[in-house]
């Protein structure tokens, strides 16, 4: 098979818009302190719009990770983690901001020398937990209590897991509408605690108004994401990575409906032009796992090398405000329970198998990458199913190699070479027989 | 029958029951016509099911290695899960009639879901325990038990009565009283047991009828207590901790006491920790099963349940002075994300308060039995 190494990845170039939100929201992180403003620890969920309507900042492990991952300093605080007795097999963002966290809270040992994003972190006034399908979330958010002296209150949205029970599906069912009711009536309770942290009344009009702006934002986002299901794809599963931020942790930042407003432009503006994310489609894609923050550009032009698109994936495609539709801006706490309800971690296996599978026929999928993400065995956990039967059902070839969020010492670079040459080989073949 | 048998003998029953866990619950289905639940492993109302008429046992880890399994949970999850996984794949879990999964450890919730799809023609069940300690908690934790009520009554086709439930944990409590009975005694008198036959005891209780158990424990009970003033104590007092979810494999409990310990207390999952509290008997059984969860938490901590108001460092070490034990050895299954999160807290618990330990990352596959094996020796050398 001739491989032409040459052929990149055609990113949006909107996507660098979403760079200077990213910095103004962290220098407003850093300078939070200094500016009277309580700092909430959240994992999980965007919940922000909860915290910034009471005008406190917040900072979220897992995009916290990320950014220092993508800033390459992620070694010194996961070392500093395994040197304190955290095994290198937990979650890599639970022990990269866990390491950041005890350089703030223990300072910085003279045999580390820590890159400036990971020691930047302002310690907590609060904690404030919402994890979806994974029990490390609040694992992770209990040893940040313990690290910080048991001191900090803590809040814990328990996001109840929506198994499929007596035929409970996607967004419908007893459990769901069950499930539904329970959220909420937690989010009810995290006000009040947000209050008493705050010490003021929960500011409604500003919280109805970031949800607006959050669903706006969503929308936008999902229908730019759903103009790929043209051939060839005008953008990539590593552009809609890059896109994560502003409705994860960004979430109703200001500047977030402009920004995705211009992707969703170019997008269009591309499909209108015959302009596609990868020079010369021939194979679609879908991605299935966390992604792999260090690698995201070597992996686009990996994939575009050997003319294949990664089309789409359960990370990016089933999770952060997914469901816009549901959100009602005046009364937004149903809608929030719902996106988060039902994103790709917290539903049952049949029920994400069928996810799956409408999302394959969407955007017209030839094969699937598992990226087994080694610490985030939430995500793993149904690769091996999910392989078998959606070769099974829909004929869909796969490859799998493992790797993780933010620890690379997981990768071996030939192993998933070989892997994803082995997937392009079998495609092609496929396709050669008709 | 039990009443002429010798302790040893009785302990040698439990140890074959033990050993072959699933063959008394086959036996029992077929004696009785009824139904037999799977639950996997943790924290499951176990009375709930039983108040149905129909037999819970709690799903054991299996000593061999996994094979088929691998083509159905990856390498990297824990041992528990994945042998699990791998009986199922293998057909050993067919006999069961419904299956019970639990949200407490998403290694556990992949699982379930594995199983649930190798065993398309069990009934696939679910009990949702919230996790915390918060004013609505307990009323949270009795909305699931309601939800798994439903099911169980629609699985056995058999309304569960508030007096079913009652007489359900009356036996139960009496199967945990009967444990911690022989744990006193065992504390006492270290040696008159070995860890082995504790494990044995517990594993037992956990995979037949509680009635048929409390028979056979009442019986060795009194042949234990006689027993007691002929053995002869010696070895260094250690304290075991941590294996949730799989029992510790017998291999490294023997190691410990070959290495010249006795092992005085523990809070294992397949120990201390299963039988710790009994439910209260004059509250509306489902308050109270719910409040069970919230207080033996509170008595012997558990990492998965993330109620801050516990401390299970602080736990160990009163453990350690109250047993009066020289060592503390950490049994940690490897990938345990609950046990990992938790070990910087308990390193730094036990050096504050000057108690030595070790901690022993278990692998399922056992690759490293000698390595173990000379730490063991090392540590427990440095007591004597």
């Amino acid at each position: 098979m001739a491989v032409q190494e040459a052929k990149r990845a055609n990113r949006l170039k909107s996507g660098k818009l979403v760079n200077k939100l990213v910095n103004e929201y962290w220098e407003d992180l850093i300078n939070a302190k200094k500016t009277g403003k309580k700092v909430v620890y959240t994992t999980g969920l965007p919940i922000g719009p909860f915290m910034a309507a009471q005008d406190m900042a917040w900072i979220h492990g897992e995009g916290y990770g990320a950014r220092v991952a993508a800033r390459h300093e992620e070694k010194e605080p996961q070392t500093f983690a395994e040197n304190k007795g955290f095994n290198r097999e937990l979650c890599s963002y639970a022990r990269t901001q866990m390491g950041c966290a005890m350089f703030a809270e223990l300072g910085v040992p003279d045999d580390l020398n820590p890159g400036p994003i990971a020691t930047e972190i302002p310690a907590p006034d609060a904690i404030v937990t919402c994890y979806p399908g994974c029990s490390t979330g609040p694992q992770w958010d209990w040893a940040i209590e313990r690290v910080f002296g048991k001191k900090i209150p803590w809040f814990n949205v328990v996001i109840p897991y929506h198994m499929g029970r007596n035929g409970s599906t996607y967004m419908k069912g007893e459990e769901f509408e069950e499930n539904v009711k329970y959220v909420v009536r937690q989010f009810e309770d995290l006000i009040k605690f947000l209050e008493v942290v705050s010490g003021k009344p929960f500011n409604w009009d500003k919280f109805q108004e970031l949800m607006g702006v959050t669903k706006k934002v969503g929308k936008l986002r999902m229908e730019a994401m759903e103009l790929c299901k043209a051939k060839p794809a005008p953008a990539s599963f590593f552009d809609w990575s890059i896109q994560i931020a502003p409705v994860n942790y960004l979430t109703a930042w200001p500047g977030t409906v402009e920004a995705m407003q211009a992707v969703k432009d170019e997008v269009q503006e591309r499909l209108d032009n015959g302009v596609s994310a990868v020079p010369n489609e021939k194979y679609r894609i879908f991605w299935e796992g966390i992604m792999n923050w260090n690698k995201l550009g070597w992996m686009a032009d990996k994939f575009a090398s050997y003319d294949a698109t990664v089309v789409a994936g359960r990370y990016t495609h089933m999770a952060f405000w997914h469901e816009p539709d549901t959100i009602d801006p005046e009364h937004p706490l149903r809608g929030i329970a719902i996106n988060h309800l039902e994103c790709q971690l917290n539903l049952g296996y049949p029920i994400t198998e069928e996810r799956m599978m409408t999302l394959s026929k969407d955007y017209s999928i030839d094969g699937i990458v598992f990226h087994g993400a080694r610490t985030c065995r939430s995500f793993s956990r149904s690769h091996f199913l999910l392989a078998e039967n959606l070769n099974k059902k829909m004929g869909i070839q796969s490859t799998s190699f493992e790797g993780d969020m933010v620890d690379d010492s997981f990768y071996k670079e030939e192993l998933v070479n070989t892997r994803i040459e082995a997937l392009i080989e079998s495609l092609e073949a496929q396709k050669s027989r008709g | 029958m039990y009443q002429n048998l010798s302790s040893d003998e009785i302990l040698t029953k439990l140890a074959q029951v033990a050993g072959d866990p699933y063959e008394r619950a086959k036996e029992w289905k077929m004696e009785s016509g009824s139904k037999i639940i799977g639950c996997y492993i943790m924290h499951f109302p176990e009375e709930l099911l039983h108040a149905a008429g129909v037999l819970p046992i709690v799903l054991q880890v299996k000593e061999e290695p996994i094979t088929t399994g691998h083509a159905y949970y990856p390498a990297y999850f824990c041992g528990p899960t994945r042998s699990i996984v791998d009986q199922a794949a293998k057909g050993e879990l067919d006999f069961l009639d419904g299956f019970v999964g639990g949200d407490y450890c998403i290694q556990a919730v992949g699982g379930a879901e594995v199983v649930g799809n190798l065993l398309p023609k069990v009934n696939n069940m679910f009990f949702r325990l919230p996790v915390g300690n918060q004013a609505w908690t307990h009323g949270d934790i009795v909305t699931g038990l309601k939800e798994l009520k439903r099911d169980i009554e629609r699985f056995a086709d058999k309304e569960i009565s508030n007096e079913d439930i009652l007489n359900s944990i009356r036996i139960y409590n009496k199967n945990r009283s009967l444990i911690r009975k022989i744990y006193e005694l065992k504390s006492l008198h270290p040696s008159l047991l070995t860890s082995s036959d504790m494990l044995s005891i517990i594993k037992s209780s956990m995979v037949m009828p509680k009635e048929e158990h409390n028979e056979i424990l009442e019986s060795l009970l009194p042949k234990l207590q006689a027993k007691k003033d002929s053995i002869k104590e010696e070895g260094v007092r250690v304290f075991l901790s941590g294996s949730f979810c799989g029992a510790p494999k017998n291999e490294i409990l023997e190691l410990v006491e070959q290495s010249g310990a006795v092992v005085v207390g523990d809070d294992l999952f397949h120990g201390y920790r299963y039988i710790s509290d009994n439910i209260a008997e004059d509250r509306e059984p489902l308050a109270a099963i719910a409040a069970h969860y919230i207080d033996k938490n509170t008595n012997v901590p558990c990492p998965t349940r993330c109620d801050p108001k516990t401390d299970w460092p602080q736990y160990l070490v009163d453990s350690m002075r109250k047993y009066k034990a020289d060592q503390l050895v950490i049994v940690m299954a490897q990938f345990c994300e609950p046990h990992m999160f938790f070990y910087p807290d308990i390193k730094d618990a036990m050096q504050e308060a000057g108690i030595p330990h070790l901690l022993l990352e278990i692998s399922h596959e056992l690759d490293s039995i000698e390595t173990i094996k000379t730490r063991l020796e090392a540590f427990v050398e440095m007591a004597v």
